[in-house]
């Protein structure tokens, strides 16, 4: 018999083994007895092991995507050149693969959602011509600096936005789980208690000088209660909801952070070369030709007026 | 007659920024400094890309300044604010691939449209006012279709910018239609031109 449903693995197999112990019992009149005493006493035990509670966590890191080996590399940056106005790609670092994570990330398509979000933001800023949403498919894991100039070469970007996650969800359960030992209070009771911690964290760099230009982190804490049985939807829904809200606050300080790097380009323009790639220049203009002929004719109608 | 000081004094301004290069770099309309120095959709047009542009632009305004100024202050002022506010916004959203722009043509256009719908519609020099209209908005179509421009042979640093001609033409237009000063609000009418307001 399992009644286990949605919970860890350990816990599938600690109620499941008992169970199985109550029932291969027979003939013997005490036998039951003594295995009900053993099956409440061991449930018993269970439910104070679940009131140690459980965390689950999903990370991305920019570092360990640059830097992927150990040994003491660093890149050295050089002064930035950037011709304005910029290409622009936007991608989430690819994730490391967490050892008892049971997750997996948000998909794929409700990350091109948060970065459309982004984009959105900024496409209408007058130094950024192009935002390309790169899919995190394009990113090797650890794939780094050399990873970048590829899609520099592909998407022809000059300046990359990283997008890195980490999320970690806590579960712990409170005195209402006893219920879960009548089955129907695990469809009914409200007995876990989840904490969703997540932040998101946006890196600009300039590719070609491999320069971090500014950076820009969002938080979000949810809360939230659930059954036993729909613990993993509530766990996935609060783990979208985390998102969502550090992706919404990251906007509001990648907005903050651009306006900050701006004053630093101006202040420090040792540090940063900006040139304009600016457009076509056009200016109103008569000429001589026309400005003879329009000038002449309107002086010959001022004066025919003046006469009249 | 008396001086038309407003023309004057933008004519006077025009020159002096052309000498103080440090303030036509400051006021001159770049797209991408527009967010942090937003004067320039409305200075740009005092700026000029070397001397030949700053003469005849001054020129064309001068006079055509000058007959709308004569014929009231008022609808001299409303017609270069409008087109003012107008030309500069007008371009950053109706020619999203200009970067720099600067010239006086687009108020004069204004003040050239003004003056002619005036003479147009109130048939007085009719044929002459018809002339001017039916040139200038040559001229426009032209610069529209050919991106060198029909009247101009002076301009190989920079392009013509027909839409800048184009809001100038419209501000003119609906001023002049909007604010119509009645023969009593005029000023003087030294040139006659209030006969062609009656």
């Amino acid at each position: 018999m399992h009644i286990g449903i949605g919970r860890s693995d350990v816990e599938i197999i600690f109620i499941d083994y008992p169970m199985r112990g109550a029932f291969v019992t027979r003939g013997d009149m005490k036998q039951p007895v003594l295995s009900t005493v053993v099956v409440l006493s061991l449930l018993g035990s269970g439910c104070m092991s679940v009131h140690q509670g459980r965390q689950n966590h999903q990370r991305s890191s920019v570092t360990e995507f640059l830097y992927p080996n150990r040994e003491a590399r660093t890149e050295q940056p050089r002064i930035p050149h950037m011709e304005l106005p910029l290409n622009v790609g936007i991608a989430f670092v690819p994730e490391k693969k967490q050892k008892y994570s049971r997750g997996s990330g948000p998909s794929e398509k409700r990350k091109e959602e948060f970065l459309k979000k982004v984009a959105e933001q900024f496409k209408d800023r007058p130094f950024i011509k192009n935002i390309e949403i790169i899919p995190t498919t394009y990113l090797k894991p650890g794939g780094g600096f050399d990873n970048l100039e590829q899609l520099r070469t592909m998407f022809d970007v000059e300046v990359i936005a990283l997008v890195a996650y980490d999320q970690i969800q806590h579960t712990d359960e409170d005195w209402l789980t006893m219920s879960y030992l009548t089955v129907v209070g695990a469809f009914l009771i409200q007995g876990e208690k989840n904490d969703t911690s997540t932040m998101m964290d946006t890196a600009v760099f300039h590719i070609p000088s491999r320069k971090l230009l500014f950076r820009a982190p969002g938080t979000s804490h949810v809360k939230a209660r659930s059954t036993l049985v729909n613990h993993s939807e509530r766990l996935r829904l609060d783990s979208d909801k985390g998102m969502a809200g550090a992706n919404t606050k990251m906007i509001a300080n990648l907005d903050r952070e651009l306006s900050e790097f701006k004053m630093r380009v101006k202040e420090k323009p040792d540090k940063y070369k900006i040139t304009h790639a600016r457009g076509y220049i056009g200016g109103g203009n008569f000429g001589a030709l026309g400005g003879i002929a329009i000038a002449a004719l309107m002086l010959i109608g001022g004066h025919r007026a003046r006469r009249s | 007659m008396r001086p038309s000081w407003i023309t004057i004094g933008m004519v006077t301004a025009a020159l002096a920024v052309h000498v103080i290069t440090p303030l036509a770099d400051a006021l001159r309309f770049e797209r991408l400094l527009m967010d942090d120095e937003p004067w320039r959709l409305f200075a740009c047009h005092l700026v000029h890309f070397n001397t030949a542009h700053l003469f005849w632009n001054c020129l064309v305004f001068a006079v055509a300044g000058t007959l709308l100024e004569q014929r009231s202050s008022r609808e001299f002022v409303i017609t270069v604010g409008v087109s003012i506010i107008a030309i500069g916004p007008g371009l950053i959203l109706g020619d999203p691939g200009l970067g720099t722009y600067c010239g006086l043509s687009g108020i004069g256009a204004a003040c050239i449209a003004s003056v002619a719908y005036r003479g147009v519609i109130d048939r007085a020099n009719r044929t002459i006012w018809l002339i001017v209209a039916f040139l200038l908005i040559s001229k426009i179509t032209m610069e529209f279709l050919q991106p060198q421009p029909l009247l101009a042979g002076d301009t190989a640093t920079f392009r013509s910018v027909p839409l800048a001609h184009a809001i100038g033409i419209l501000a003119g237009v609906l001023s002049s239609s909007l604010f119509r000063v009645r023969p009593s609000d005029t000023d003087v009418g030294n040139l006659g031109l209030d006969s062609l307001a009656r």
